[in-house]
């Protein structure tokens, strides 16, 4: 195999290359990989706590906000209906002695469970049983669980729910029949329905009935033999059904990061695409003198392929071990925003399957060879000749140009049709976002050769003929630099677009806020925000609030869930005055006309994802399912929001009050009289309720602070893939720029033979590397801008629905107009330096 | 004529240059027979090297037909010419053109690779004319550790150990020093002689030109024979 040690000894002879690519194709298989990891770990965790949550359920009778009255339980029960029925109490709970840590609290009834959850305590099974149904407080952990929070069976423990404290004492540990279950049995607390409904304050209520039904025809018998025992606002819903739509809810939020580490390989493709090729055109000579030695084109191609393949297999499997070891990291980032924005999720360690990894591999070594591919038949291509005149290969490249200019055009255009295209597919967004980097990679060499002819004159004027000398050098060697400059486009590009996107995004919340806020003080009882069994405001501290000074209004507000077979929605029950209301952002109509018709008739006002996830406009009706039966509301207007993706439904407290029970209160807004010192009332306000029950009390300011700091908590794993995305692209300009120059080594001997000394060689070649890189920085800034509208323009509104401002903020292409000159003028250090330490004859002669 | 390894009817080659076309020549026809030598003569840019490429099949005419031991290589596919080309013919340039990154046994083992000689023959024969060119004690050293002179009798031996039965030679000796010179071409000759292969040499030099069979010229397009070869010697 003496041909393959010729092209192995190739790489070998030139390791900072190999090394670059290699490093290449690590950082771009690491960031996929990784982003798998964490996305399949956080699903994995997902569908775990709901099946250990549903276990063997089909469906589920569920009720409006506050849950399912239990004395539908109890006549389902009584009923002479053949199918097993189980009473359900969920919430959350946070352990005094362990912050951070979230439980999820099961309250279930023994004596029903037996066929739905097989680690549910039973009748007969469990010594436990009668204690759990007799003492009050007393729960069952799993030994994993109690072992994390250091519990032994009798010992007691303080949880924190809705703001107060409640002592639980631990009776027994739950028995796990599986891997599977004892995966699924962390971080819940099971505990008798009384005791969960003491707990959780949900008296003469349950959150669910879990059902087992027959299928087939016999399901639509036993969903008409139940009907008769429920009541309105009460609904029948498959447990798939609500399984899927919750785990909906966060799909497009992975996709959207399954996209951004995409782009971070399609960058690292182009590293190879730019290494092979330039390991290619390095060496025509070379697979010139082979093919005159009477090796084919096919045994060039696979030699080319098989070079890529070690590389390829090098940098995926170091990237393998760098998307674990990333993945870790990302984990905890994509499992806050999901806990931030969608649902509480305890994700403990990262789920390592064969299958994510095996997609990693297939993924690096797949990217490479297409990267591969072009260069390799080029290779082919090569003419059996001595030595291929550089002119030729160049004068080739020239003839490809307008080609490629044509082509790149076409895709950019077809990118554009394929957005104006009606429809609202997400992956169809990706694919017009990649067909447009792909079609200006295609026409960046034009573009950059026509801005360096501009450039000729100017540079002539300021450095004399080695600045002419510089932009010549890269003009006429547009076979190598017109990869590297693509490669550096693309990479460049990618960190503009999803900067803009970010600080698009937080400059119209930060505005969005400034609008929406509009009290002077804001206070909520403890909770997440539409959890259910958020705990209401004590009447004693709202009696307490009439009494201070300087308020001027109090405005009341309940925050709820609503759900149905769409999913879940918000529902926000609102005493909105009218100069508040001047603070909602509407998509259209007029104010004061939906403001009236909020106030006075059926209707509703819904969020702009609402909106856009269930395709609902102003004029349209909702109908939403109340205590009265399903009522429809008329969407008064549609505003924009973005505390949540998944859509809120607010709703005038009066009217709700028609259709459902009176609302209590879990939220105040607190308007001063303009004499009234607002940091002096928020210390008065918290010394207020301290007696009465914890309240979180913000200012204004605060709020907008701790709502921008939730919002870059949420773009924390967007920002780390950015810097990820900048990193491979330092790494792709390094690559690039050095090899270009290296190889240029004979060629730099000459001048220095010729004259030239180490300082105007240090000029020339840096001077060639920072132009190469300016130049990238500047053609990246208009696909940049590009990327970033399409993700602001159609992947997030396609995403999540929201619409945005768009922010050009300077700093992010100043930023990243550095990354590509600072990366270039490094790149061209080295060969610079080690071409004025090496003697002329010497490099001369290597050659 | 019909006996002869190298057969060349009307032969005709043009290169693009921009918009413009430049004829290299017309109508060539030539003809060498099994073991002889022939020296191509011809100043820079006439085509001589061109022929070369023709004759061996890295390039295809415009025009006319290139017969080597009875096959018509303008009939061929690429990859059948590739095929005939590392079984039947060697190749020697001016600038060597060794593979760098293969020592100096392993470029010679290369063509025995491609023409599926079994490794250990390979190495037995590869041994054998590294010491016939004097370069046994380098066999393990990498081209560029190399004189010109040791670069050029390692190109020589490559384009010898296959025994390939078309030798083409294009200013083997261009690149070296007069002393050097001689020395690689009596090597040269001396193997091709023992081999009885027919040889096609492309030089400026008179002096090589004296030790040809025959000689041929390329001037205007069009090939002269020499034939007052007495006067030259």
């Amino acid at each position: 195999m003496i041909l393959w040690r010729a092209g192995l000894r190739y790489l070998l002879r030139h390791p900072l290359q190999l090394l670059f690519a290699v490093i290449g194709v690590a950082l771009g298989v690491g960031v996929v990989v990784a982003i798998d990891l964490a996305n399949s770990s956080a699903n994995k965790a997902f569908s775990l706590s709901a099946e250990a949550v549903s276990g063997r359920t089909s469906h589920q009778v569920i009720g409006g906000p506050a849950g399912v009255p239990e004395e539908i339980y109890r006549r389902i029960r009584l009923a002479p209906i053949l199918f097993d029925s189980a009473p359900v109490i969920e919430g959350l709970a946070t352990v005094t002695h362990k912050p951070g840590l979230t439980l999820r609290i099961l309250g279930l009834d023994p004596f029903a469970e037996g066929p739905f959850r097989d680690y549910s305590p039973g009748i007969g099974r469990d010594s436990e049983f009668s204690r759990l149904l007799t003492e009050p407080g007393s729960i069952m952990l799993s030994a994993a669980t109690a072992g994390e929070l250091e519990l032994r069976p009798d010992m007691q423990m303080t949880l924190q729910i809705g703001g107060k404290q409640r002592s639980v004492t631990l009776v027994g540990l739950l028995e796990a029949p599986d891997q599977l279950s004892s995966q699924a049995l962390r971080n819940l607390i099971i505990t008798d329905i009384a005791t969960a409904q003491e707990l959780l304050e949900q008296f003469g209520r349950l959150t669910r009935i879990d059902l087992i039904l027959p299928t087939g025809a016999a399901e639509d018998r036993a969903l008409q033999q139940l009907q008769p025992y429920l009541q309105p606002g009460v609904d029948v819903v498959r447990a798939d059904q609500r399984r899927q739509s919750m785990a909906q809810m966060t799909r497009a939020f992975q996709l959207n990061l399954s996209a951004l580490s995409m782009l971070a390989l399609v960058v690292g493709m182009f590293l190879i695409y730019n290494t092979m090729t330039f390991s290619v055109v390095q060496r025509r000579p070379l697979l010139g003198a082979l093919r005159t030695l009477g090796v084919t084109r096919h045994e060039i191609v696979r030699l080319v392929l098989v070079e890529a393949l070690l590389v390829g297999a090098a940098g995926t499997l170091l990237g393998l071990l760098l998307g674990v070891l990333l993945a870790n990291g990302l984990l905890t980032l994509v499992t806050r925003t999901i806990n931030d924005l969608y649902f509480v999720l305890n994700v403990r360690s990262l789920s390592l399957t064969p299958l994510a990894l095996a997609k990693g591999l297939l993924l690096g070594l797949g990217a490479t060879l297409v990267a591969a591919l072009v260069p390799a038949l080029e290779a082919g291509r090569t003419a059996p000749r001595s030595v291929l005149s550089r002119s030729h290969i160049e004068g080739r490249g020239r003839r490809l140009l307008p080609w490629a200019v044509a082509v790149g055009s076409g895709l950019m255009v077809l990118s554009l049709i394929g957005l104006l295209l009606p429809g609202n597919s997400i992956v169809v967004g990706f694919i017009c976002m990649f067909m447009l980097i792909s079609g200006y990679a295609l026409i960046t060499p034009g573009l950059a050769i026509w801005l360096l002819k501009g450039l000729q004159a100017p540079l002539k004027t300021c450095f004399g003929l080695l600045g002419k000398m510089a932009v010549r050098n890269l003009v006429a060697g547009l076979s190598r630099t017109g990869v590297a400059t693509a490669a550096l486009v693309i990479a460049v590009a990618a960190t503009i677009g999803v900067g803009l996107m970010i600080s698009s995004f937080r400059v119209t919340v930060d505005n969005w806020l400034h609008s929406y806020l509009s009290a002077d003080i804001y206070i909520t009882t403890q909770g997440d925000d539409f959890d259910a069994g958020r705990v209401p405001l004590e009447p004693e501290l709202l009696a307490r609030l009439d009494q201070v000074a300087g308020i001027d209004s109090i405005t009341r507000a309940r925050h709820l869930r609503l759900e149905d077979a769409h999913g879940i929605s918000e529902l926000f029950v609102a005493e909105i005055p009218e100069e508040s209301f001047a603070g909602y952002w509407f998509v259209d109509g007029d104010r004061q006309q939906i403001y009236r018709e909020f106030k006075n008739s059926r209707a509703v006002i819904v969020s702009e994802p609402f909106a856009y996830r269930r395709d609902l406009k102003r004029g349209d009706v909702l109908p939403l399912r109340t205590q009265l039966g399903e009522q429809e509301f008329r969407i008064a207007g549609v505003f924009t929001d973005y505390g949540s993706d998944q859509g809120r439904i607010t709703i005038a407290r009066s009217l709700y009050q028609q259709y459902w029970s009176a609302p209590q209160t879990d939220a105040l807004g607190i308007y001063l009289q303009d004499t009234a010192e607002t940091e002096q009332l928020v210390r008065q306000l918290r010394n207020l309720a301290a007696d009465i029950q914890p309240l979180m009390v913000y200012s204004n300011r605060d709020l907008r602070a701790a709502s921008l700091a939730t919002f870059d908590r949420t773009f924390a794993v967007t920002s780390v893939l950015r810097i990820l995305a900048v990193l491979v692209a330092f790494v792709g300009i390094l690559n690039a720029l050095m090899a270009m120059q290296i190889e240029r080594s004979r060629e730099l001997a000459v001048l220095r033979a010729g004259g030239l000394t180490p300082q105007q060689l240090w000029l020339l070649v840096t001077g060639e590397t920072g132009l190469i890189g300016l130049l990238a920085g500047l053609l990246a800034l208009p696909l940049g801008i590009a990327q970033a509208l399409m993700l602001i323009l159609v992947i997030n509104r396609r995403s999540f629905g929201w619409s945005m401002g768009i922010q050009l903020d300077p700093s992010i292409l100043f930023q990243a107009l550095l990354l590509a000159l600072i990366a270039a003028v490094l790149a061209g250090l080295y060969p610079a330096w080690r071409m004025a330490q090496t003697q002329p004859a010497q490099a001369l002669r290597d050659e | 004529m019909s006996d002869s390894l190298v057969r060349i009817d009307n032969l005709s080659k043009s290169f693009r240059e921009g918009e413009a076309v430049r004829y290299i020549f017309h109508d060539l026809n030539a003809a060498i027979a099994p073991g002889e030598f022939v020296v191509l003569l011809g100043r820079s840019g006439s085509g001589k090297s061109t022929l070369l490429n023709l004759l061996s099949g890295i390039d295809q005419p415009d025009r006319g037909t290139v017969m080597i031991a009875g096959q018509n290589f303008t009939t061929l596919s690429e990859r059948q010419r590739t095929l005939f080309r590392r079984r039947h013919i060697g190749f020697i340039f001016q600038f060597y053109n060794l593979i760098p990154t293969l020592t100096v046994l392993e470029n010679l083992l290369l063509p025995l690779e491609l023409i599926g000689t079994s490794d250990s023959v390979a190495r037995q024969q590869a041994q054998a004319l590294l010491d016939e060119v004097g370069l046994a004690d380098r066999a393990d050293s990498y081209p560029d550790r190399l004189s010109g002179g040791e670069q050029q009798r390692v190109a020589v031996a490559r384009a010898l150990i296959h025994r390939p039965r078309l030798l083409l030679a294009d200013e083997p000796t261009g690149n070296l020093d007069a002393e050097t010179g001689q020395q690689v071409l009596n090597l040269f000759t001396g193997l091709a002689q023992q081999y009885n292969m027919t040889t096609l040499m492309v030089t400026h030099s008179l002096e090589v030109a004296r030790l040809a069979d025959r000689i041929l010229t390329i001037r205007d397009g069009q090939l002269f024979e020499d034939t007052d070869m007495e006067n030259r010697r």
